[in-house]
């Protein structure tokens, strides 16, 4: 489950997974992205971001190690949208996710989640970051996997 | 890909999450292309909703079943060529040389296909599957 919810997204996250899911906008999809280690700013900070260019703007980066690259995640990616009517909850899941090769350079800290409502659009200030994850990694060349919680990743309830 | 699960009592207000029993799926929509994760397969075969005959997972909805073929499963495989590569991602071996050696050796300097994945293989932990009836 998530560690943050980012401000801009609280209440927000099952209606984007949604909207994915029925593909309203066409061309909505998640967003994974990596931060660094290397000046990441505290969750105080990060939280209160409302956009992907924002969230990098001040000291915090996204990774740039050889062999990473984001990863674009659609309707056909994310799992079935299921609410659970004995809980009174929805729990969100995505696949595990896997980055091949990813040469040493920057340390990773933390695994964000983020909506794109048009992935064509192709600006990080269109981008709404929802959920970020501890994801603390020192690329060695090897195959990293981002295994999500059993539970999934961001619980609405 | 939207699911209901349906419970063993018809009255939502007198199920008890400790002794609920799924009973069914409602299946309210599902797409062409879907890829599904491990752990929804296994909770829908544990729940009796979901069967996995010969290469195909059969999701037992309460209007009719909708049948989905298995294209692959986890594991890696090459972005140009498609081949299987050994292993499977969290299987704990995250530095096998065949999976980088088969793209240098088969495809030495060509850029891989797939952006988000550009050291020309990929590491997939779903089932990659295309709806067939339903």
């Amino acid at each position: 489950m998530a560690d943050i919810v980012l401000n801009i997204a609280k209440g927000r996250v099952a209606e984007f997974y949604n909207r994915i899911d029925t593909n309203d906008p066409a061309n909505s999809a998640f967003i994974i992205l990596i931060l660094a280690t290397s000046g990441i700013e505290t969750d105080a900070v990060l939280r209160d971001k409302d956009d992907v260019a924002a969230l990098v703007s001040g000291t915090t980066n996204e990774v740039t190690n050889s062999g990473y690259a984001r990863k674009t995640l659609t309707d056909a990616d994310i799992t079935a949208f299921a609410p659970d009517d004995t809980n009174d909850r929805v729990d969100l899941d995505i696949p595990d996710q896997t980055w091949t090769a990813v040469a040493a350079g920057d340390g990773w800290n933390d695994f964000v989640v983020a909506y794109d409502s048009d992935t064509t659009g192709g600006t990080d200030s269109g981008i709404v970051p929802c959920t970020l994850h501890d994801f603390v990694v020192t690329p060695d060349g090897s195959d990293i996997v981002a295994q999500i919680n059993a539970a999934g990743f961001y619980r609405a309830a | 890909m939207y699911l209901k699960r349906l419970y063993s009592h018809p009255d939502p207000a007198k199920i008890d999450p400790a002794t609920a029993k799924v009973r069914g799926v409602q299946i309210k929509s599902a797409p062409s292309i879907k890829h599904f994760s491990p752990s929804l397969i296994e909770s829908g075969t544990a729940e009796g909703w979901l069967s996995t005959i010969k290469g195909q997972f059969i999701f037992h909805g309460e209007d009719g079943d909708v049948i989905y073929k298995v294209n692959r499963g986890p594991g890696y495989y090459c972005c140009h060529c498609g081949l299987k590569l050994p292993g499977v991602p969290g299987d704990g071996i995250d530095k096998n040389p065949e999976r980088p050696g088969h793209v240098a050796s088969a495809h030495p300097g060509i850029a891989s296909p797939d952006p988000a994945n550009p050291a020309g293989y990929r590491g997939i932990a779903y089932y990659d599957c295309s709806k067939v009836e339903g």
